[in-house]
């Protein structure tokens, strides 16, 4: 988005003041698709009705969110998707949807234009049809997923690919992003592959190695040249997250088709539920809540004194997750860390864990850690 | 019946339906559709994104405004005249029309 200084006020605002700027809404965890790496139960277990989410909605708009986003599941499974999008516009939100596209018809881009969606978030797991459709194992979804992104193209919204990477399509990354500058639409790489939600982490066996990793992050793709500016929020932005780990619980939340409240999608915490406690009281009661919001980078009790720190991009959420809490490293966030550091050309990088002799070798954790850092320049 | 309303000036500006917007801490922040571009208002602006209903005039807004600044009628007319215009240059704000009668509801 243009006008970067004014999105870094707003942001350093919103965090000062505890915000809920930014809320991830997942409205189900049915899917059409059955993709082999996914988290979720996609079983309902009762979802929150049209009139609980427009409450929810409503009482998200009057505490201050702008940016919305929803995300499933598959959002147009719900039979009402279109009414609550419709009832999210006129709350005036800036809307962003995140979907596999199957049942995106001509006809329903022009409705999501019409109702004034701004931006629309498709995944897409190779160039090749037949490796995308068995991730999804759905036969013949790269094709629609494909004519459905034109549809919106067709439209004027904004597109972003979204091309989450692992094992079973390792080498993408490159012809994802070629698709992606051939159609003119914005992409993103995510290597983020979680436990599922029940814990079961069968799912981790799909996540790159580090040693996998490394050729993506050394893709000139995403290492910019160092000239080229990576953060233009300006000053106020750096401000705002200069003693956090990130944004979740500050001024960014995610809510569950069940109406669960976390800090984050990526950190199962539960701080309340929207039926039997308003949204306010949650983000502003919950002591969980607070305790996340507490969380300062300067008291990680291995971070603050990590040799490497400024290689890091550990995720609290995912550390969380794993094996380090909320404020302990985890194994994988240590290991990528050192393995961005020697691509920096650092000789010799050591950890936090590793100078305590706690960091076996290469596991084959989560490497959310490095999202940030191979979305860079491609966004 | 009531009475015959004086003719006053029907334009009416109008919030972009398709712009998402917010205030926070008395600061609008305004999305405009089309290029995606964070607008931040000045408080002189912001109150005249907030009022621009559709049903209110140009008079009627900048009667306002000068209510709430402490400012002398004429002063209020000539800023919600040129932060309109500014404004619907950026495609936030639409102009509608409509009879004197229409406006005189607003
Ligand atoms: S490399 Fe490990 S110890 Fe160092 S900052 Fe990252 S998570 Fe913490």
């Amino acid at each position: 988005m243009a006008s970067a200084p004014v999105m870094g006020r707003l942001v350093a605002r919103s965090i000062a003041r505890n915000f809920p700027l930014n809320v991830h809404f997942d409205v189900t965890y049915r899917c059409n698709e059955r993709c082999v790496h996914c988290y979720l139960d996609h079983s309902d277990h009762g979802e929150m009705t049209t009139g609980e989410i427009k409450r929810v909605l409503a009482e998200l708009a009057e505490a201050g969110t702008l940016f919305l986003t929803f995300s499933g599941g598959e959002i147009f499974l719900r039979h009402d998707f279109f009414e609550l999008l419709a009832h999210a516009r006129k709350l005036r939100f800036d809307v962003t949807l995140k979907t596999n596209a199957l049942l995106i018809t001509e006809e329903r881009a022009a409705l999501l234009k019409q109702l004034g969606v701004r931006r629309i978030q498709i995944s897409l797991y190779s160039a090749d049809a037949a490796i995308h459709d068995a991730i999804t194992k759905v036969p013949g979804s790269f094709e629609r997923t494909l004519e459905a992104l034109r549809f919106c193209q067709v439209q004027g919204l904004l597109v972003k690919i979204s091309c989450p990477l692992m094992k079973q399509n390792i080498g993408a990354w490159r012809e994802v992003r070629a698709l992606a500058d051939a159609l003119g639409v914005t992409y993103i790489m995510d290597p983020t592959i979680t436990p599922m939600m029940d814990g079961s982490r069968d799912t981790l066996a799909m996540r790159l190695a580090p040693s996998e990793l490394l050729p993506v992050l050394k893709d000139p793709i995403f290492n910019p040249p160092a000239a080229a500016p990576v953060k233009t929020e300006g000053a106020d932005m750096a401000v705002a997250y200069d003693n956090i780990p990130c944004s979740a619980g500050h001024n960014s939340l995610y809510i569950s088709p069940y109406g669960d409240v976390y800090p984050c999608v990526q950190m199962p915490l539960a701080t309340g539920n929207l039926r039997e406690k308003s949204f306010t009281e949650i983000w502003y009661g919950s002591a969980k809540m607070q305790r996340v919001r507490d969380i300062k980078e300067s008291e990680l009790a291995i971070c603050r004194s990590c040799a490497i720190r400024n290689h890091c991009q550990r995720c609290p959420g995912l550390a969380f997750m794993e094996d380090g809490g909320l404020t302990g490293p985890s194994a994988r966030a240590c290991e990528l860390a050192e393995a961005a550091a020697r691509i920096a050309g650092v000789a010799n990088p050591v950890s936090g864990l590793r100078a305590r002799g706690r960091l076996r070798t290469t596991s084959n954790s989560n490497p959310a850690q490095l999202v940030h850092i191979a979305a860079l320049g491609v966004s | 019946m009531s009475a015959p309303q004086p003719v006053v000036e029907s334009v009416r500006p109008a919030q972009n339906p398709l712009a998402a917007w917010r205030e926070m801490e008395g600061v609008v922040v305004v999305i405009s559709p089309e290029d995606s571009v964070l607008h931040e208002l000045n408080p002189t602006a912001g109150f005249i994104w907030k009022h621009a209903t559709g049903e209110r005039s140009m008079e009627q807004i900048a009667q306002l405004l000068a209510l709430e600044f402490d400012v002398d009628f004429r002063t209020a007319l000539a800023d919600t005249h040129e932060l309109v215009k500014d404004l619907v240059q950026k495609n936030l704000l639409h102009i509608r029309s409509g009879s004197p009668a229409e406006v005189s509801r607003g």
